[in-house]
């Protein structure tokens, strides 16, 4: 089970990006609300999804007006569930009966539409079943004008009702007024005969709708399904995702982007650097220096993560994602001070949490600088013995952290390749505004992930930044002195 | 314009705003005497709607009679959904707007007969343009709205529409004061058009809120511009706002203020004129034309003005055509429909 809060959903990128996806109609939006992540007992669902997000590209690919043109007919679907568990229990209103009847005949059309799809047939549980039964009591004539109304011929009492009325009002169209209020009165009496007739009629439509509500629910669940992936499609079309491998024991990312961070990039003239890394089970510890994008390369493997179990394209080359049992994030939590905790308590707090929901199955951890909100000798202490459990867990870890001794436990180290580029920067403080020295160093990071030995030494160079960053020079020497 | 036909002086409107100064002032007969017009118009069949829920049978403020609205077959109607069944006329419903008032949904229904309907359209007037195109999709020609004049509406007839403002006895007690209140209304709807100022550069907020109404704050911004010949004021012109402005030492003469619409314009009589008279100009963006005023000579209350005076004081006053549609003898001519 996935457990994340939504303001971890929302610091990951994940709401953001979940936000992306637009399906076209009301069904389509409760399917991507409610799809939650595949955990290992709905693994068929998942390689369903990714299968028919694949047809759809392919769809696409081949010429987007087909997909397109469904999409527009999707769009056109009124949510009537509502309407379908009223009928259950009473007759429906003339307004319902209009809502069915129009939901009937764009059904069909999507459904005409969905079956014009090349590779339609190999789409999973897109198997509709035809709403023309509802249509012939909903809408005798069957023409596809989308109208409710109830021809005169339907019942005898109807006819007769509506004859009497028609003739009175040809009547009060040229009457005098003296002879009008007992044509009215007599008016009347025809209309409470053509209500009378019509609440039958309304009676008997729902009644007869009865035995098949289940199957336009269950075209209404095919619609939403299909919405769903047509909008993942065009998503993964749009970014050129690619479908992950589910899987396997280790978590592997080639090339993975964060496309909130890459879009925000974009708009400062700059590209994201994507990164890659291998994490196999047991304690993977990403280190760098500041301002190095340590959390934002924790952020993009946990965010494609989530993509791939909740059955979305990913932003990667290539991907493979075991099925993990369990999602952890234990990050700061600005919550926190709220709750009366100090950012320490509450990582403390949450890293409890998390140990308790582990089990047999494979859990994926990941800690953003864990243990930092606290004196450095004691943190690292902490830390490394948090690594040294977790290593002994049924669990994929990966940690971003500053400390080097900590790495030295780990399966794997990665460092972000980072300052290597400084090199070709000046060697005392950079002139300019404090966001053009800012910029410079941005521009000198290389944000791409190395692997190293495990426990290898990180990079120092804080007094270097801070140098270019312009740091009074005898604040700079003394703590040099110190070093 | 004893015998005038609304169809006559509303010319090839689009839209036709009916507004009313008060109730009982026979707003609802004006629209209905307008509906059976256009009923034998050939082309397109009208539409129906209203600003807000009009169109009871009993006027649920006052307790008097209220002619219900009575369409024709062929016709097209919006309105919320929960009011359908408490209309008699035979409804095919054609769409559902997805613009929802308190009562429901707004539907769009055609008329399979002639029959009585209740109307309750979109509350908001910027929902009217979103309506008029469906309805116009759906094959409509004319949209007539049923408005009030608190409610904003004339906005709705800007661009290609008329408005018909209906007045009567039920005003006031006075019929010098009926005219009067009803030739101030009609200059009001009358203001000349004119473009914003520098429009390309955005808006020109001349008044703020002040929590306790005092307007010293709009004084200063008026200062400011001052020199300025014309002021683009943003959203209402109030009571308050204005009676500042004409207690103010300031000068006046030769300042235009320009207000989007004339639903925008929310002042008394006496401050409107106040400021006329210290040669301050009312202009709106957005001109609305004034096709008839309809009169009702009786009111509510029981009074009522000689019908003939009543009638020819109002059209020396206001400018415009005034008819009363109260008087039966055309109502039912044969030739009428």
């Amino acid at each position: 089970m996935i457990r994340l809060t939504f303001e971890q959903k929302e610091e990951l990128g994940y709401n953001t990006v979940r936000s992306w996806l637009q399906p076209a109609s009301p069904y389509g939006a409760a399917r991507l609300k409610e799809e939650g992540f595949y955990g290992p007992d709905r693994r068929e669902e998942l390689e369903q999804e990714f299968d028919n997000v694949a047809v759809l590209l392919e769809a696409l690919a081949d010429g987007e007006a087909a997909v397109l043109s469904l999409q527009q007919a999707l769009s056109g679907l009124k949510e009537v569930r509502g309407t379908l568990a009223a009928c259950r229990e009473r007759s429906l209103t003339e307004a319902e009966l209009y809502e069915l009847t129009a939901f009937c005949l764009r059904l069909r059309d999507c459904i005409r539409r969905a079956e014009a799809l090349p590779g339609h047939e190999r789409l999973h549980g897109a198997g509709f079943i035809s709403p023309d039964p509802a249509i012939r009591i909903l809408h005798p004539e069957d023409s596809s004008r989308v109208s409710f109304y109830v021809e005169d011929a339907r019942t005898p009492a109807l006819q007769e009702a509506r004859s009497e009325k028609r003739e009175i009002e040809l009547r009060l169209r040229t009457e005098a007024e003296a002879g009008r209020p007992a044509l009215l009165e007599a008016r009347q009496e025809a209309v409470r005969k053509e209500e009378d007739a019509l609440s039958e009629i309304y009676r008997d439509m729902s009644e007869a709708l009865r035995p098949l509500l289940a199957v336009l629910e269950q075209d209404a669940e095919a619609v939403g399904r299909l919405d769903a992936a047509i909008a993942k499609a065009l998503l993964a079309r749009r970014f050129g995702c690619s479908r992950p491998v589910i899987g396997g024991e280790s978590l592997v990312l080639e090339d993975a982007v964060h496309p909130q961070v890459a879009e925000a990039l974009k708009t400062r003239g700059r590209a994201f650097v994507p990164i890659s890394a291998e994490l196999p089970r047991g304690v993977t510890v990403i280190t760098g220096a500041n301002m190095g994008g340590k959390s934002i390369a924790l952020k993009t493997v946990v965010l494609n993560t989530l993509l791939a179990l909740s059955g979305c394209y990913v932003f990667c080359r290539r991907t493979a994602v075991p099925l993990f049992e369990n999602i952890e994030l234990i990050n700061r939590d600005f919550s926190n001070a709220e709750r009366g905790l100090s950012s320490f308590g509450g990582e403390i707090l949450r890293f409890n949490e998390a140990v308790s929901r582990l089990g047999d199955g494979l859990s994926f951890i990941a800690m953003d600088e864990f243990a930092r909100g606290t004196n450095t000798e004691e943190g690292e202490a902490i830390a490394r013995a948090a690594v040294s459990f977790l290593s002994k867990q049924s669990a994929v870890t990966l940690l971003t952290t500053h400390y080097d001794n900590t790495a030295a436990l780990a399966v794997r180290h990665y460092q972000v390749k980072g300052l290597k580029k400084l090199e070709e920067l000046p060697e005392g403080t950079v002139s300019g505004t404090g966001t053009d020295r800012l910029r410079l160093i941005e521009q000198a990071m290389d944000y791409g992930l190395m692997e190293v030995e495990p426990g290898t030494k990180c990079p120092r160079d804080a007094v270097r930044i801070s140098r270019l960053l312009g740091l009074p020079e005898e604040i700079l020497q003394e703590a040099e002195k110190a070093r | 314009m004893k015998n005038a036909r609304l169809k006559g002086l509303i010319g090839d409107a689009k839209t036709v705003v009916m507004l009313g100064m008060c109730k009982n002032a026979g707003k609802t007969t004006a629209l209905c005497r307008l509906i059976r017009e256009l009923a034998e118009e050939g082309g397109a069949p009208a539409a129906l709607t209203s600003i807000g829920r009009d169109g009871e049978s009993r006027d649920l403020v006052t307790g008097t009679d209220k002619p219900p609205i009575y369409m024709y077959e062929g016709m097209l109607a919006a309105t919320a959904k929960e009011l359908l069944p408490l209309s008699d006329v035979s409804r095919e419903i054609l769409a559902g707007t997805g613009l929802y008032t308190s009562l429901g949904e707004v539907m769009i229904f055609r008329a399979r007969s002639d029959g009585f309907v209740q109307l309750a359209g979109p509350a908001i007037v910027g929902h009217l343009e979103p309506l008029k195109e469906m309805l116009r999709g759906l094959g409509a020609g004319r949209l007539l709205i049923d408005g009030a004049l608190s409610r904003r509406s004339p906005a709705a007839a800007a661009k290609d529409g008329a408005v018909i403002l209906s007045t009567g006895a039920s005003l006031d007690r006075s019929m010098e004061r009926t005219v009067t209140e009803t030739a101030y209304a009609a200059r009001i709807l009358c203001l000349p058009q004119e473009a914003a100022p520098g429009e390309e550069k955005g808006h020109f907020t001349l008044f703020g809120e002040d929590k306790n109404g005092r307007p010293a704050e709009d004084l200063n911004a008026l200062q400011r511009g001052m020199g300025e010949e014309t002021l683009l004021i943003s959203g209402a012109l109030t009571e308050s706002q204005a009676a500042g402005l004409l207690r103010s030492p300031v000068r006046k003469e030769g300042l235009t203020l320009l207000v989007r619409d004339a639903g925008c314009l929310m002042l008394q009589r006496e401050t409107f004129e106040g400021l006329s008279r210290r040669g301050v100009k009312f202009a709106v963006r957005n001109a609305v034309r004034l096709a008839a005023v309809t009169v009702n000579p009786v009111s509510a209350g029981g009074w009522h003005f000689p019908e003939d005076e009543f009638r020819e004081r109002m059209q020396e006053a206001v400018g415009v055509p005034v008819l009363n549609v109260m008087t039966g003898e055309e109502s039912h001519d044969p030739a009428d429909i």
